[in-house]
């Protein structure tokens, strides 16, 4: 019996993942050849600011740019470069990224995750607990004025571009008000350490952007949540449970359980996306996460960097979308007993 | 279920705090003994400078050449070098000071300036990159003692003596053991351990991190004896990741030193009343870092009249789009592409001949819509019912595009400003704002109509550099490829001739007259016109740091913190409270100083056999 249950639920899991993985290399294809189908130089950073600093000497540019063009292969033809590309992947070599020569594309990005996770997966949670909440009272008191507050307040900040959010929390409490610092991770001159004053000071300094990006998610997920409860309480299910003199907190308790289940795909892959960063909310803030990298790297054209960055933030996507599948798999015995044997 | 989600919560903060603090170190930097400077430092990559771009400091501050460069005195500091002796007419001897150390307490000899060309040379990238275009030897005489010899079939003494002097020393005990591994071994080395930093500066590598690279001052450093120390202790780098947010922080006293574009710089002291200054107290309030033009490209055969480019250069409107666009940063270029703002470029500039030519009493251009138009209608350009005109050969002029990168707001207002007046005369113009590196490639690949972009600046090499970056036939290359130079693609072996004669002259008559006979040329075929010098960014904010040079106590050069001339800027600051002292020796030999003017050493060379 056990074995019964267990096959379509492998199938299914089998399927998904087949799935997956052919979807991501045609994903990271596209990231391979969207940098490159740009008409402009990837070293011209590099070139300008060498030409900018102390006097500008063509011979010198020509032979950078003759000795860079060697050292990324950019000289080689493209089938070529993305044959590199796949073989070096599978070695776990993303290449040396053209910016930040001669550093590996990983060894850039990897101090910047954990500042962008840190700030990303808490307000995430946040948003996401805040905002059911709101949306599950709402809908829950459907037509009254806590529905009429949270609905028209949330319609408002959901609006909100989240930039424009920072860019206001800036100004009225770093520049009016003078309440918290305008920019970075912690003050300036402290140089990271293990004490309670450094902790204290990089929290002081999160609040604003945190806030952010807190405030601007509520209302999206207040909204979605509210629809969702409004749709189950007109469901049969919960009519015939009122009808049957089922207690209110009871009837909801279902609801809520129901609705959750849409909830959990939109945070999962919302926590999957967050390793790409918030990126305006980190250039306004001047915080070091990897929003930043990926603006650095799409700014300058740095092909390797571009593509570690997405090679990996597809990866957490598609991972926390298996994990999704994965999930509803349990939760749902629809999926897991009937997609199986179907299509 | 709550109580989980809060659990998870607490999990994952507490995580995330036990990653984020990866490196143990010191605590702070002490304001009052750190500099911080603004816009020099977007990315950290190496320290070595055997990269493409080494991280901010590593040149100006780690390792230092036998002579530094000043550009307003036209003089050479003597650094690693002690003096110098013309041999004959294409050699030069440097005597190495006998104090020079590295950090590490090996000395700085001969043969560590012999191996630093070598290695370049081998290498393809690092300092003094494409010296052997110039020099055909370097060699070492004694510890003490390096030769440089100018190549016979290149005489080019500007260059010769930039490379020669001017070039980045490194530690041979240092790289040699990566340069037996490869080439690649030395192009990977990131050099990004202060305990193992091995430099010639009075400065190393204190911390760095994704928000901030400190440099921290050697306090037995070799050149005490000589120069002194620099006065702050460290200088810290903020990466700011937007220029926004750098502004902010400067306004707000956190930074001291800026080399940054500010927009309305003058409101921060005449309306915030910051103790914030720039070179001038009034326009341009910037030196100039070089000469910027409108590149007209030969790409499309009707843009090659020189008809048209005359009536272009009238149509353009020079004063008010620096008023405007520049918040009147720099002053409108003399047509002669020589940099007319210091008074020692003057003797190139035939001066009689400009205002003759164009009929002005300061030889610049004046905007002159009338005129424009007359020209063109004298050169049989008919203007067509849309009010654009056609060519004699029956061709609607434009549309033209004009570009310039995305983001550079003043110069796209300018843009905007030439545009409108260009269509006023019957050239449809259009502006374009694409990525920086597509505008590069166009650029450097000569394929556009207009670009608006940079040539070269002041130097002991000036004008001759701005008339070899824009004009020079040597660096022609067909449409489509890439090059660093003769944007336009301007070929004319007229002018290679003279711009080489220039390079090889020793002789100041023939210079000049050299000088006026490529002025007539370029005032006839107009290949690009000189619009304005671009600013050398520099302010100061002296909440904390007081005493940086400015036009009324002009010790140094406003040099931007990025700049090669930063340097000597942190010998003669003080911090707030103490009185600045500014070091004897940034002054030229004949004021009792060090720095020996470039006439010096050419008219050293001249006399030698």
């Amino acid at each position: 019996m056990r074995d019964h249950a267990l096959k379509p639920f492998l199938k299914y899991l089998g399927r998904r993942l087949f799935f997956l993985v052919l979807t991501y290399f045609i994903a990271i294809t596209i990231i391979f050849i969207l940098p490159r189908a740009i008409p402009g130089n990837p070293l011209a950073q590099i070139l300008s600011r060498i030409a900018t600093v102390g006097s500008a000497n063509p011979e010198m540019l020509s032979n950078v740019q003759k000795t860079l063009m060697e050292e990324f292969g950019l000289s080689k033809p493209l089938y070529a470069q993305y044959v590199d590309f796949i073989t070096r992947l599978f070695k776990g070599d993303f290449g040396t990224s053209i910016h930040y020569y001669p550093k590996k594309a990983l060894d850039v990005i990897a101090p910047y995750i954990p500042w962008t996770l840190f700030l990303l997966i808490p307000a995430t949670l946040i948003a996401w607990i805040i905002g059911n909440t709101l949306g599950a009272v709402a809908g829950n008191k459907r037509g009254t004025w806590v529905d009429n507050v949270v609905l028209n307040s949330s319609l408002v900040v959901s609006q909100i571009p989240y930039y424009w959010l920072g860019m206001l929390l800036i100004y009225v409490f770093a520049v009016n008000l003078g309440i918290f610092p305008n920019q970075g991770a912690y003050s300036q001159g402290i140089i990271p350490s293990f004490s309670l004053s450094f902790i204290l000071d990089v929290l002081y300094h999160y609040i604003l952007p945190f806030l952010s990006i807190v405030i601007a998610a509520i209302g999206g997920w207040a909204i979605g949540t509210r629809l969702l409860v409004i749709n189950e309480l007109d469901a049969d299910y919960t009519i015939f449970a009122v009808n049957l003199g089922m207690r209110d907190s009871t009837v909801f308790k279902y609801v809520f359980r129901n609705i959750l289940l849409p909830q959990i795909t939109g945070l999962a892959l919302n926590l999957g996306s967050a390793l790409g960063g918030a990126l305006i909310t980190e250039l306004i803030f001047n915080y070091p996460g990897t929003g930043y990298i990926l603006f650095r790297s799409l700014s300058t054209l740095d092909y390797q960097l571009i593509q570690a960055i997405f090679v990996i933030l597809i990866l957490a996507i598609y991972l926390a979308n298996f994990i999704v599948d994965f999930i509803y798999a349990i939760v749902d015995p629809r999926i897991r007993l009937g997609q199986g044997e179907g299509s | 279920m709550r109580g989980k989600i809060l659990g998870v919560l607490l999990g994952v903060l507490l995580v995330t705090f036990l990653i984020v603090p990866s490196s143990i170190a010191q605590t702070s930097l002490p304001r009052n003994e750190t500099v911080y400077t603004l816009g020099a430092l977007w990315s950290a990559t190496t320290w070595s400078l055997y990269n493409p771009s080494s991280t901010y400091g590593t040149e100006q501050f780690m390792y230092m050449p036998l002579f530094l460069y000043s550009n307003m005195k036209d003089g050479w500091l003597p650094i690693l070098g002690e003096s110098f002796q013309a041999v004959n007419k294409r050699t030069l001897r440097v005597k190495i000071r006998k104090e020079a150390a590295w950090s590490d307490g090996t000395p700085l000899t001969a043969d560590d300036v012999v191996f630093t060309f070598a290695l370049t040379k081998e290498v393809g990238i690092g300092p003094g990159n494409g010296w052997w275009d110039y020099i055909q030897s370097v060699r070492a005489v004694d510890s003490k003692t390096v030769e440089f010899i100018m190549r016979p079939d290149a005489v080019n003494y500007a260059s010769f003596l930039g490379y020669a002097l001017n070039t980045r020393i490194v530690p041979k005990h240092v790289y040699e053991p990566f340069e037996k591994k490869g080439v690649q071994a030395v192009k990977d080395f990131l050099n990004d351990d202060p305990a193992k930093q091995v430099v010639s500066g009075p400065y190393k590598l204190y911390y760095a991190d994704p928000n901030i690279v400190a440099y921290g001052r050697i306090d037995n450093w070799w050149g005490k004896s000589i120069f002194g120390l620099p006065v702050p202790k460290y200088i810290g780098n903020i990466i700011y990741k937007d220029n926004s947010v750098a502004n902010l922080d400067f306004e707000k006293g956190n930074a001291d030193w800026g080399g940054v574009f500010i927009p309305d710089i003058s409101a921060l002291w005449k309306d915030k009343k910051l103790p914030v200054k720039t070179w001038f107290d009034n326009k341009p309030y910037f030196m100039p870092d070089g000469l910027d033009l409108l590149y007209i490209s030969y790409y499309n055969p009707l843009l090659r009249d020189p008809a048209v480019r005359k009536a272009i250069a009238y149509s353009i409107p020079y004063q008010e789009m620096l008023d405007k666009a520049y918040f009147g940063y720099g002053n409108q270029a003399h047509p002669s592409m020589v940099i007319d703002d210091f008074e020692a470029y003057h003797q190139y500039i035939d001066s009689a001949y400009a205002k003759y030519f164009w009929g002005t009493p300061n030889g610049k251009l004046k905007t002159d819509l009338k005129k424009a138009n007359d020209i063109l209608d004298k050169a049989g350009y008919k203007k067509g019912r849309d009010g654009i005109r056609v060519s004699p050969d029956g061709k609607r002029m434009g549309p033209f595009t004009i570009q310039v990168p995305s983001g550079w707001t003043d110069w796209m207002m300018m843009c905007e400003m030439m545009a409108a007046n260009m269509k006023a005369i019957g050239l449809d113009v259009k502006t374009e704002f694409p990525d920086y590196s597509v505008w590069w490639t166009r650029w450097t690949q000569g394929t556009f109509d207009f670009i608006l972009g940079w040539s070269a600046g002041p130097g002991y090499d000036h004008p001759w550099n701005v008339y070899r970056v824009v004009l020079d036939p040597a660096l022609y290359k067909p449409f489509g490829q890439d090059q660093y130079g003769n944007f336009e693609r301007y070929n004319n072996p007229e002018v290679g001739k003279i711009i080489d004669k220039l390079a090889a002259t020793l002789d100041p008559k023939v210079r000049k007259t050299l000088y006026y006979q490529l002025q007539r040329i370029v005032y006839r075929d107009l290949p690009a016109i000189p619009l304005f010098y671009g600013a050398h960014w520099y302010e100061v904010n002296e909440s904390y740091w007081v005493g940086f040079p400015t036009a009324k106590d002009p010790w140094w050069f406003p040099s931007s913190p990025w700049h090669a001339m930063a340097l000597p800027t942190l010998f003669g600051i003080a911090p707030k409270g103490q009185t600045p002292k500014v070091p004897a020796w940034v002054n030229p030999v004949s004021k009792g100083g060090l720095l020996v003017p470039t006439d010096d050493i050419l008219s050293a060379l001249s006399k030698a056999k």
